[in-house]
């Protein structure tokens, strides 16, 4: 209540657009409520995502059939959710991989990614005791760009005759690409991208598509730990004040639209909350 | 301090730093006049100088990977020669445009100045272009599999897609499609997109939230 609070005068004296900024504090607010409620030792419901569950088959596949496992982690900036998703899914399958001797191919279009992932792969091999396995060679920087890095990824993918696919991070137009050429190849496939526009043609092609907040949410997912769980549920909460909120505006507006009621409860309830934020920087 | 700490402790005040910025930028009490203007760019030049680094450790990377499998008589060292070959060439080429004669403003390069740029619009852009009319394909051979009639969804889908295709026939017979396909796109897709907008916002929200806080976990964090 009281970070509600400050966080409410604090809003008074920052310019628009205010909408951010209610955001983050509710964010902050709702993640100590879920932080302590879960401290207290009280279990959080998450429910089951199969694409993640699916990650064992795949590496299980490339066991039967002694080939490798091929993982992308997008062509996203470094500091992307998206790509930072994509390195803790890496580790559960550089962890897998290791425990069942697979060969695991790291393909990046991004340079600052390279010491990253070695660093990831790297570790996880020495978890699973493997360390002397893993091959610093199997995660490789294919320059060029976009497309350059797609045709590059291709015949990586069909030289080595991958067993599994798997597709995470943030993807263009190169992710049909890639997720036909291992379509073609037989591979199974599972993929994840938080860029809606790339969705269609994954679950086109992929056997299971993580779609945008499913995706997001995979580390916490595979992580289970107290603070991720509470991190997805404050996410879930916001959500759920968002959709409140356009579910009370349309009925608000179309109740307005056909004269039922004199005003617009939902637009009157958004000013009235801005207007001591106005009055506050003085403005207009 | 271990690696760990370093790396928390480093993402824990750069990020109080950016939001503390982003939170006050605007307000005309001159702090993000004086302060943030100068500082921000500060922080900007060590990110491109990172980059830097890490484009050297890019190249160090494709160097001991094609180098050894050159040595080593690995499958396929041919075509690491030509990577070595390709590079070299197109840094010569680049060097020459750059250290040779400058023409004027406007003007293209002349002689071995020129070379670079030819290398550039007459080859790789060309190259570019042809890899990216490859989607066509692959978009139809995806489309053929996806097309299939094998539930209730894939039904709906495949009707959807007609439906935008006839719309979209040049000589369509069909007007009315065009109005349906227009209908599917403003309000269906539309609203479909925008919900997942926001799973994409409040998702990125989270996945910073978390990483900002220290409370991401994983081998990423954990290396010695």
């Amino acid at each position: 209540m009281v970070l509600l609070t400050a966080g409410y005068f604090f809003l008074s004296i920052t310019p628009d657009p205010w909408l951010q900024r209610v955001l983050f504090f509710l964010f902050g607010a709702g993640l100590l409520a879920y932080l302590s409620y879960t401290r207290r030792g009280r279990q959080m419901f998450m429910r089951r995502i199969a694409g993640l569950d699916k990650i064992d088959e795949a590496v299980g596949r490339a066991v039967e059939m002694g080939r490798p496992v091929f993982f992308v982690p997008g062509i996203g900036w470094l500091a992307d959710p998206g790509t930072l998703t994509a390195f803790g899914l890496l580790e559960r399958a550089a962890r897998l991989c290791s425990r069942y001797d697979v060969r695991l191919c790291v393909a990046t279009a991004s340079p600052e990614m390279v010491p990253v992932m070695v660093n990831i792969v790297r570790e996880a091999y020495r978890a699973e005791g493997k360390h002397e396995s893993f091959n610093e060679d199997d995660i490789r920087y294919l320059p060029g760009g976009q497309f350059y890095f797609a045709v590059a990824a291709m015949g990586w993918m069909r030289r080595e005759r991958i067993a599994a696919s798997l597709l995470f991070g943030s993807f263009f137009a190169e992710a049909l690409m890639l997720s036909e050429t291992a379509q073609q190849l037989g591979a199974v496939q599972i993929s994840g991208t938080e860029q809606p526009m790339q969705i269609p043609f994954l679950i086109a092609t992929c056997d299971y598509v993580l779609i945008v907040e499913e995706y997001l949410a995979a580390h916490a997912y595979l992580m289970r730990e107290p603070v991720h769980l509470a991190s997805i549920r404050t996410q879930d909460l916001l959500k759920g004040v968002m959709m409140l909120l356009m579910v009370l505006g349309v009925i608000s507006a179309t109740l307005f639209a056909v004269g039922v009621i004199d005003v617009n409860v939902v637009e009157r309830f958004l000013e009235e909350f801005h207007k001591p934020l106005k009055w506050f920087r003085g403005g207009s | 301090m271990s690696k760990e700490r370093i790396i928390r402790t480093t993402i824990l005040v750069a990020g109080i730093y950016f939001i503390v910025e982003f939170l006050i930028k605007g307000i005309s009490s001159g702090v993000d006049n004086g302060f943030f203007k100068k500082v921000t760019p500060v922080f900007t030049d060590v990110l491109i100088v990172i980059g830097l680094f890490a484009i050297g450790i890019g190249l160090v990377n494709i160097f001991m990977l094609h180098s050894h499998r050159i040595i080593r008589f690995r499958p396929n060292w041919e075509h690491s020669i030509v990577l070595f070959v390709g590079f070299f060439t197109v840094m010569t080429f680049a060097v020459l445009k750059w250290t040779g004669p400058q023409p004027p403003p406007g003007q293209p390069h002349v002689g071995a100045g020129n070379l670079f740029d030819y290398v550039v619009t007459k080859i790789l852009v060309h190259m570019n272009s042809t890899i990216y009319s490859f989607l066509a394909f692959f978009v139809t051979s995806a489309a053929l599999r996806a097309f299939r009639v094998r539930g209730l969804e894939s039904a709906v889908m495949m009707v959807s897609a007609v439906i935008v295709l006839s719309a979209m026939a040049p000589e369509t017979s069909f007007p009315f499609l065009a109005q349906f396909r227009e209908w599917m796109d403003a309000k269906i897709n539309t609203a479909v997109f925008r919900a997942l907008t926001f799973g994409m916002i409040l998702g990125g929200i989270t996945v910073a939230m978390r990483m900002w806080l220290g409370i991401e976990r994983g081998a990423m964090f954990e290396a010695t």
